[in-house]
């Protein structure tokens, strides 16, 4: 992408307002590009066959539609989602190259990252039930809801659908991926687009082979961050938390929104749990239930839940939840819902924030992408956030912790 | 240039969205830009519709701390966090400021003069918040402006064809880091309106 947006860098910087609306010809330099070009367009009937008119910024220009598996035929130009003239979604080839000479002021962000080094290969399998591999080595993705309630057009599928591929292709790749919640922002009832939405979700995520592993976010509920879903709660059987339930859990055989896996050395040098916590669902079956996941002692020990310690409102299960887990060791509490990503050291040492995963986002300086944790020979889980189009890692992000949750070196 | 399709049905103004005409098929900015022209951080689109006279805009703003002081309409909105309308016809400027808390401060300028804070755009205004006003300690989320413009206050009849000069920013300031704006287009007097 950073490519592309220094295409678009030049492509806007240029055209300016003296070249605004109906009578521009912008472009006039522009190299085709997998049969789109940077010419203008008003309706579709002025591009050729393959290409389409979309909206990019402040005009709109004629650019090839991407395959179906996002990519373009043309290694000089990235799929970006992009709207048509009449407002429908689609995906594009956007340049890489300039459609004008570059101005002054055409510099794009600087990249900060840094390379990454995944470690050694990891044998073993990770199934449904858990598993045993020769060293934790796992994906986060988090919150990849569109920006817009039943927006089907708008669902970011063209980050999610990169994001995984970007986990697939990584070397060695991670042995599973958990996501933290919001994979929707549907309506509740009938009329819902959840179940789409979902569709929507599941087909981006298959990029990646490996078992996924999802919390259930307030999104899952009815979108309201206090929302209580499950039979006998305030919201009941929603139809978000049904879409979650039948496509995201079910094909795990889980059926309950609260869950536990264990993977496990292959040579027993050591043991993990992952317990997944549904404060959108919160009762006191599932107040029992975690108090018995996390009695049970194992080496590392990682809470998935998607709200923060600090969310505000508070998820029903939220502040609950977090005094159960208070009372046990722990290594991290994998979260997500803010659109964002982050770990600080105070005031929740163990909390690690992972919601860009495709969701609108709330920083000025982020981007969307994915982290990896990654066991270290010393026992130590090494912490990086991945950027989705340059795959460096934010070395403001990078941690490494304990078994024990004690931050290290 | 935005075609901007004519409402089916009345938009009622609660800051919710959920009417089908803004799901079936509005007018899209896309992804605001920054400066650069990269995609701007935070995210902040637009979608629009038109009918019954008025010209319908939801703006959505991506915002981890949500930030609004000014207190009455008309009030200085340049440091909050905002969204800034310009719709331009035969020389004359007509800009809406909106706040997350709702505050409306919107202005006439007549062949590139001062502006005229005098003026009333009529604007109807809601507003959804999902974070805590004024609070940087805790992460908030999102804010979203549903708004009414009446097309008579633009000095337009409110007809099929009708065009618009129109921008679109929106400012903001994020944790811990400087105030940053971003645009459709490049956030002066660019762009079109077409309604449809």
């Amino acid at each position: 992408m950073r490519h592309s947006l220094l295409a678009l860098t030049v492509l806007f910087g240029a055209l300016g307002c003296a070249r605004d609306g109906l009578t521009d010809d912008g472009g006039t330099d522009a190299s085709l590009l997998d049969g789109g070009s940077c010419a203008t367009c008003v309706t579709g009937s002025d591009c050729s066959d393959g290409t389409q008119c979309v909206q990019l910024g402040v005009n709109s220009y004629c650019m090839a539609v991407c395959a179906s598996d996002g990519s373009c035929a043309s290694s000089e130009a990235s799929c970006i989602a992009a709207t048509t003239f009449d407002g429908q979604s689609t995906q594009v080839c956007v340049p890489s190259t300039s459609c004008e000479p570059p101005d002054d002021d055409a510099g794009g962000p600087v990249d900060s990252g840094v390379p990454y080094d995944a470690g050694g290969q990891v044998t073993g399998t990770v199934g449904a039930d858990g598993g045993t591999l020769s060293r934790l080595y796992f994906g986060v993705v988090g919150d990849t809801r569109p920006a817009n309630y039943e927006d089907l057009a708008g669902y970011p599928t063209a980050i999610v659908t990169k994001i995984f591929q970007d986990i697939e292709a990584f070397s060695p790749k991670p042995a599973f991926v958990l996501a933290t919640g919001d994979y929707q922002f549907a309506a509740s009832g009938s009329t819902s687009t959840a179940s789409k939405q979902l569709a929507l979700y599941v087909t981006a995520r298959q990029q990646y082979s490996g078992i996924q592993f999802p919390a259930m976010g307030n999104h899952e509920c009815t979108g309201s961050t206090t929302s209580n879903c499950g039979t006998g709660n305030t919201n009941g059987i929603t139809a978000n938390y049904t879409a979650f339930m039948n496509q995201l859990l079910t094909p795990i055989g889980k059926t309950l929104p609260y869950y536990v896996i264990n993977v496990n050395a292959v040579d027993s040098s050591w043991t993990s749990k992952f317990v997944f916590i549904a404060a959108n669902a919160w009762d006191s079956t599932q107040s029992s239930w975690l108090s018995t996941a996390m009695a049970q002692k194992t080496t590392y020990t990682f809470v998935v839940r998607h709200e923060p310690p600090d969310a505000s409102p508070a998820g029903p299960g939220q502040a609950p939840s977090e005094a159960i887990i208070a009372g046990f060791p722990y290594t991290l509490e994998i979260v997500g819902h803010s659109h964002t990503y982050g770990h600080y050291t105070t005031p929740y040492p163990r909390e690690v924030i992972i919601g860009n995963g495709g969701a609108p986002l709330t920083s000025s300086s982020k981007n969307y992408g994915f982290a990896l944790f990654s066991q270290r020979t010393d026992g130590a889980i090494v912490a990086d956030m991945i950027d989705y189009m340059t795959l460096k890692a934010d070395s403001y992000f990078h941690f490494v912790v304990a078994p024990t949750g004690t931050l290290t070196k | 240039m935005l075609r901007v399709p004519r409402t089916p049905s009345a938009i009622t103004i609660d800051g919710e969205t959920d009417e089908a005409a803004w799901v079936s098929g509005p007018a899209r900015t896309g992804a605001f830009l920054a400066p650069s022209g990269a995609p701007a951080q935070p995210y902040s689109e637009a979608r629009l519709l038109w009918g019954n006279g008025e010209l319908y805009l939801t703006l959505y703003a991506a915002d981890d701390d949500i930030e609004s002081r000014a207190t009455r309409n008309d009030g200085p909105l340049w440091m909050d966090d905002s969204f800034r309308v310009t719709l331009s016809r035969d020389g004359v400027d007509y800009v809406i400021e909106v706040a997350p808390s709702g505050i409306v401060a919107d202005a006439i300028r007549r062949d590139g003069g001062a502006l005229d804070y005098k003026w009333q755009s009529g604007a109807r205004i809601a507003r959804d918040m999902d974070g805590t006003l004024n609070d940087p300690k805790d992460n908030d989320e999102e804010w979203v402006i549903e708004m009414a413009i009446p097309l008579a206050a633009l000095g337009m009849k409110g007809e099929s064809g009708e065009t618009v000069t129109f921008s679109l920013s929106r400012c903001d300031t994020p944790k811990l880091s400087r105030r940053v704006c971003s645009s459709w287009g490049d956030g002066t007097t660019c762009g079109r309106l077409v309604l449809e």
